[in-house]
């Protein structure tokens, strides 16, 4: 007995000074970081040539805002720099930027010859006190600057990220004029910022629900012009504009390219039915993905093509269902209380955003492809038709204020639901399309 | 029931009739002991007082008379010594100078092979036993539990105590006609002159002796290259002295860190670690590795070593951010106590964004 216990004794002192004894390293698990903007620097760059100056400056804001604008980035002002960058090729004082607290620092220098722009650029890891990925280099227009500064925060946004950047994105959508029971809309497309505003169509018909084409050079959107709404193809480079189904005693809507751009599908109402159907953008017999006698509509594809994503009424209520993109038994995801439209399928594949309308008031969503892990991002008096950035980060929409002086404006919003601003468009606007990066 | 109550009057009983015929109480007094005296007159006393005084000293010490020093200088003689005449040896007869000496049977050594490649150190083993002088203390007195004018040595075990030491018969191969009747093994108790208590004990609680650690794989020093000018004591005295300082322990020593300590290095560091929760890299986990000075900052890269979920974009952009934090939040140096650099010298933390990631 009392060997017994002696070797029992024995084993738990054992124990206890193998646990006290700690072996090999330091070992911790992190699991709550933080949430906050990561601070960056980006002085001016440095003009390498006489008359670039002023492009210089404009380059650097541009760059500073697109980062800024993310919600991700927070600019670290010029006026706390302790460096300063005089040469594109000097080696950078990451000591100084470390005691400013800038994680990132991007360098850059523009040079103009006649009505060309070279403009070049470096990032570094200011902590790592290394250079993030290779210098790059564009070449371009003096016109074209805006578009070059966009390029430059994409890579940047790249390489910090890990992710694809959207700031050299344009937005089609319906810009709005006019007081609500008189409001005339068209066509208009802006840099994804609001810059670089232009119209498609003018103001005699009522367009609806641009979307663009996967290679951003075509615009399908909707018209009354005929009297009944139709579907209507326009070449963005010269705005020229045909009706894409123009099949008697029906009425077209809601369309939107398939991702390898050679096939379109879009609503039919026909002899009171309206159902999806399929049809080739260069024309030819639609061909019915889904035959019920509710209302099918607003399709959007799968990145890969394989599956469509929709609303329906055919279980009494406005819900989601996918089904295969070649038609077939639809499989409902929506499962929450009030009313879902307006699904759009995520670049990225993973998620898909959505309208929803419960007791009273909308919201712009994003669930799992399979309707799970559903989140509302925002809630308002009238939010609608979401589309995603190219790199599936970011949801643009509509937003509506109550009342009869109401107007329709865009706003973003991150996919964390952080970030939600409203985007500079003069005037209204409604129905926003995010092309693909250019 | 009642049987024990006979019983017990039963005894008293004896026990009291022993006591009243037994003999206990008889008037007799016990037998003195007699001892013969002698009377002595106070003369006779004193006289054997003065036998027993100590003799006196009969050798008489004189003390050395100091000699007495004369005020006058002794006198000085300033005559030069006379320069004793050296007696030049006589010159050998010088004779012809020897003719050329003849070379032809000596060969002149070859010269030692010497190659330029410097010879290569074997490195130490493994494990080493590190030799350590013995103890030049003084011998102490072993601790006995009996105390003794004379110390005694343990006796051999199996061996009866007893105050007569010896030894044990021996069985003998001739025989003999007086047959000795066999005696048991006897020696006296162990016993100590003094009593040592727990004071004076010397308890040795560092090793004698310890094994070299066990060197990191990969972290072995590089022999340094070696110099003609140093001699070749010098030289192992400098390979030694660099194979200490580049080793490092095996095991970490001391107390482990307290879960205080741990939390106040997570918290350090995750204040520092900025997700984008809306990202690719929310669904990767990441643990990473590096090394830490002595004064809490980063001495090593800091390497990924093993990554879980999203894609390899994914994993790059969430090991960035680990490595960002880490290095944004040492500052001067992480806080931790460095009576323990042992345990975290190294360390490994892994981020996990999972409660973090949107649902």
């Amino acid at each position: 007995m009392m060997r017994l216990l002696a070797s029992l004794l024995m084993g738990v002192m054992v124990l206890g000074s193998m646990a006290m004894a700690q072996s090999g390293p330091l070992r911790i698990e992190i699991t709550d970081g933080v949430v906050e903007p990561l601070p960056y620097a980006v002085p001016e760059f440095v003009a390498e040539s006489s008359g670039a100056n002023q492009l210089a400056a404009d380059l650097s804001r541009v760059i500073a805002e697109d980062l800024s604008g993310t919600g991700l980035f927070r600019e670290i002002p010029e006026k706390a720099h302790i460096s300063q960058i005089t040469n594109f090729s000097s080696p950078v004082q990451f000591a100084d930027w470390k005691a400013i607290n800038a994680q990132a620092l991007i360098t850059g220098a523009v040079s103009v010859s006649g009505n060309n722009l070279e403009v070049k650029f470096r990032v570094y890891d200011v902590f790592a006190g290394q250079e993030l990925g290779n210098g790059l280099r564009f070449k371009g227009t003096t016109d074209g600057w805006r578009r070059m500064a966009h390029k430059v925060a994409d890579a940047v946004y790249s390489r910090i990220t890990g992710e694809g950047g959207y700031f050299d994105s344009r937005v089609v959508f319906v810009s709005e004029t006019g007081p609500k029971n008189d409001r005339r809309k068209r066509l208009a497309i802006m840099d994804y910022d609001g810059a670089g505003l232009q119209y498609l169509t003018d103001s005699n018909a009522i367009v609806l629900a641009p979307r663009f084409s996967p290679t951003g050079d075509k615009v399908l959107y909707t018209s009354y012009e005929t009297g009944f709404p139709r579907v209507f193809v326009l070449d963005v480079g010269n705005v020229q504009r045909k009706v894409l189904q123009d099949q008697e005693g029906t009425m077209s809507f809601a369309p939107r390219f398939a991702p390898d751009g050679k096939s379109v599908v879009m609503s039919i109402t026909q002899n009171g039915n309206t159902d999806i159907f399929s049809m080739p953008i260069n024309g030819g017999n639609p061909r019915r993905l889904t035959s019920s006698p509710a209302i099918d509509t607003a399709p959007s594809f799968s990145p890969d093509g394989k599956q469509i994503v929709f609303e329906s009424d055919r279980s009494g209520n406005q819900q989601l269902y996918v089904m295969s993109a070649n038609g077939g038994e639809p499989k409902r995801i929506s499962f929450g209380q009030g009313r879902y439209g307006t699904p759009v399928w995520s670049p990225r594949g993973d998620l898909i955003a959505f309208t929803k309308q419960n007791k009273g008031r909308f919201h712009i969503g994003v669930m799992r492809a399979d309707g799970s892990e559903e989140r509302l991002l925002t809630a308002s008096f009238l939010d609608e038709g979401p589309t995603w950035a190219p790199n599936g980060r970011v949801i643009m929409f509509t937003r509506e204020t109550q009342g009869a002086d109401g107007s329709a404006a865009l706003y973003s919003v991150d996919v964390s639901g952080r970030n939600l601003k409203k985007v500079r468009v003069q005037g209204g606007a409604s129905d926003p399309a995010w092309s693909p990066l250019q | 029931m009642h049987i024990g109550h006979y019983i017990s009057g039963l005894a008293h009983a004896g026990v009291i009739g022993w006591a009243l015929w037994g003999g206990s109480f008889r008037d007799d007094p016990p037998p003195f002991e007699v001892s013969g005296v002698s009377i002595v007159t106070t003369e006779e006393f004193e006289r054997a007082l003065a036998a027993e005084q100590s003799p006196l000293t009969a050798t008489e010490v004189t003390v050395p008379v100091a000699p007495s020093l004369s005020d006058a200088a002794p006198a000085l003689s300033s005559e030069a010594d006379e320069t004793p005449e050296l007696q030049t040896p006589d010159s050998a007869s010088a004779e012809d100078p020897d003719s050329q000496p003849d070379l032809s049977d000596i060969t002149a050594p070859k010269p030692a092979e010497v190659t330029d490649t410097a010879p290569t150190l074997s490195p130490p083993g493994e494990e080493m036993a590190v030799l350590i002088p013995r103890d030049q203390t003084r011998p102490m007195v072993r601790p006995s539990d009996r105390v003794a004018p004379q110390p005694v040595a343990p006796p051999p075990p199996d061996t009866k105590i007893d105050e007569v030491l010896q030894e044990a018969t021996k069985p003998d191969d001739t025989p003999s006609d007086n047959v000795e009747e066999p005696k048991e093994e006897t020696a006296p108790e162990e016993a100590a002159t003094e009593i040592v208590t727990e004071a004076k004990e010397q308890v040795a609680l560092a090793p004698k002796a310890s094994l070299r650690p066990v060197l990191r794989p990969g972290s072995r020093p590089t022999p340094r290259p070696q110099t003609n000018s140093g001699s070749a004591a010098s030289s192992s005295t400098d390979a030694a002295v660099a194979a200490v300082l580049g080793e490092e322990p095996a095991a970490p020593s001391g107390p482990p860190l307290t879960q205080g300590e741990k939390d106040s290095m997570r918290i350090s560091v995750q204040n520092c670690w900025v997700v984008d929760v809306g990202g690719q890299s929310s669904n990767v986990t990441v643990t990473v590795r590096f090394n830490l000075d002595r004064e809490g900052k980063v001495s090593s890269a800091i390497e990924l070593l093993s990554s879980q979920g999203g894609d390899d974009r994914a994993v790059e952009t969430a090991y960035q951010s680990a490595r960002r934090a880490i290095l944004r939040c040492q500052k001067g140096g992480y806080k931790l106590p460095i009576e323990k650099y042992d345990h975290w010298r190294e360390v490994e933390i892994t981020f996990n964004p999972e409660k973090m990631r949107l649902k």
